[in-house]
């Protein structure tokens, strides 16, 4: 072995991984050959050096506590949205219950037409996500990239639902944010749109002063409103268990929306 | 998936001594702002994942690769990422033989733990991997390899291009402040 032969198998020998007859080539040219030698005991000092003075950082005092909290939450019970969004997940819920008793189809916007097109997309599989992710932290940095307009870290946590993932969706002609939960196995789809009015269609409600307007499109339900600096569409299947998914999360949502509800539960 | 108390238990016992490394690990490849995040988020997937995990091989390396997972995922479509990748696989490893000037007796005597965190943390990602999983975290090429997720004879050459830039970079800053001659270390970049 000659030293072009050699050299690049210098950090490996030094390194302990090569084979047994590469490593008694290598070790009898270096035996004869000053520069090799050299050159391979250079390498092991500077790794050694490296390893010996790369500072390692102590772990944060609470990190450990955080992290066995995390191991001992059921998974699925750790992400939702904050402020006007949940307030939208309860009225979701209470909605499939008592708002949409009868279809609220009519002058439905063609931005809320097409998040029903794509929400049976995600319900039949086959509305790929850009993103998987529980975290909200990282779905929320991903939309901030992904998309053209401000979106103010919408998604948070919740102890109603599990987050999937995010995407960028052409939702009538413009690309919007799309963000996927799952709820007992159904997704449930929220969309955050560029601000926009939307017209006096559907059922309206006002909640702290903001409206929302309520549809029922092929079984489907969908609440859009306006929060700033976004407009939201949220779309849900949840005809065939919404009152379970009442009995479930509507003593926590009301304590976390603050929201009065009458007491006969209608709105 | 449930997983019963006695597997928890067992995740504990066997995964949270990691989490020194984990976190230096998280910051080395991520950064101060999402490390905590980011080992948080590993310890839930690998304990969801333990059943896949094999008794007697090594947790570390596991978790290690569940981690770069999680965030390369995170990473996947962002801008950040797109200058963390070497051009190339196809580098010749950089060889090890150049003037005798004594960089490591220098970064010893002085202590140079900052500039040599500082000049690790500055190479792209595809050397910074290899070269803190070897010279900081002393895992094996194949356990590497698995880590970064990329085939042996890569790690051998990112490996080798990675500390000899390295070493360039803290001999630069050697000169410049006058603790190695103009003239040391000059072929640095030829070898190591």
């Amino acid at each position: 072995m000659d030293c072009d032969a050699c050299r690049p198998l210098l950090p490996a020998y030094g390194d302990n991984e090569l084979s047994v007859e590469s490593a008694l080539e290598v070790e009898r040219h270096v035996r004869a050959c000053p520069q090799c030698r050299a050159g391979l005991e250079r390498q092991r000092r500077f790794s050694q050096t490296l390893g010996g003075l790369y500072p390692r950082a102590p772990l944060p005092p609470s990190l450990e506590d955080r992290i066995r909290r995390a191991l001992r939450t059921p998974p699925g019970s750790r992400i939702w949205l904050n402020g006007l969004a949940l307030a939208a997940s309860l009225l979701l819920v209470l909605g499939s219950v008592w708002l949409f008793s009868r279809p609220h189809t009519a002058g439905a916007p063609v931005s809320v037409m097409a998040a029903a097109d794509i929400h049976r997309s995600a319900r039949q599989h086959v509305l790929p996500l850009a993103i998987h992710s529980a975290d909200a932290a990282t779905v929320n940095e991903w939309l901030a990239h992904a998309l053209a307009f401000p979106i103010n870290a919408a998604v948070q946590q919740t102890t109603a639902m599990t987050l999937e993932g995010a995407s960028v969706v052409e939702l009538a002609g413009e690309h919007v944010g799309y963000v996927q939960y799952q709820r007992h196995g159904d997704p449930v789809s929220l969309f955050l749109l560029p601000p926009r009015a939307w017209p006096e269609t559907g059922r309206r409600m006002r909640v702290r002063e903001v409206d929302f307007h309520l549809y029922t499109i092929d079984g489907l339900k969908l609440i859009a409103w306006n929060h700033s600096p976004l407009s939201y569409v949220l779309v849900s299947d949840l005809g065939g268990h919404g009152a379970q998914a009442c009995a479930v999360c509507h003593s926590s949502m009301v304590d976390a929306a603050s929201i009065a509800l009458p007491a006969d539960g209608k709105i | 998936m449930a997983i019963g108390t006695h597997s928890r238990a067992l995740f504990e016992t066997e995964a949270l001594p990691h989490l020194p490394a984990l976190y230096n690990f998280a910051l080395a490849l991520a950064g101060a702002s999402d490390a905590e995040d980011l080992v948080q988020t590993t310890c839930v997937r690998a304990l969801e994942n333990f059943d896949a995990y094999r008794p007697g091989t090594n947790m570390r390396a596991w978790l290690f690769t569940i981690l770069r997972n999680e965030w390369v995922s995170r990473h996947r479509r962002s801008q950040r990422r797109t200058h963390m990748e070497v051009s190339s696989d196809g580098e010749d490893a950089a060889d090890l033989l150049d003037e005798a000037a004594d960089l490591e007796a220098m970064l010893m005597d002085r202590r140079w733990s900052a500039e040599i965190k500082a000049a690790l943390l500055a190479l792209p990602e595809g050397y910074r991997l290899p070269v803190y999983l070897k010279d900081v975290e002393g895992f094996g090429y194949r356990e590497i390899a698995e880590i970064a997720g990329c085939p042996i004879g890569t790690v051998m050459s990112r490996l080798a291009r990675g500390r000899a830039t390295l070493r360039t970079a803290l001999a630069q800053q050697a000169r410049e402040r006058g603790i190695l001659p103009a003239n040391a270390e000059a072929g640095a970049s030829d070898g190591l």
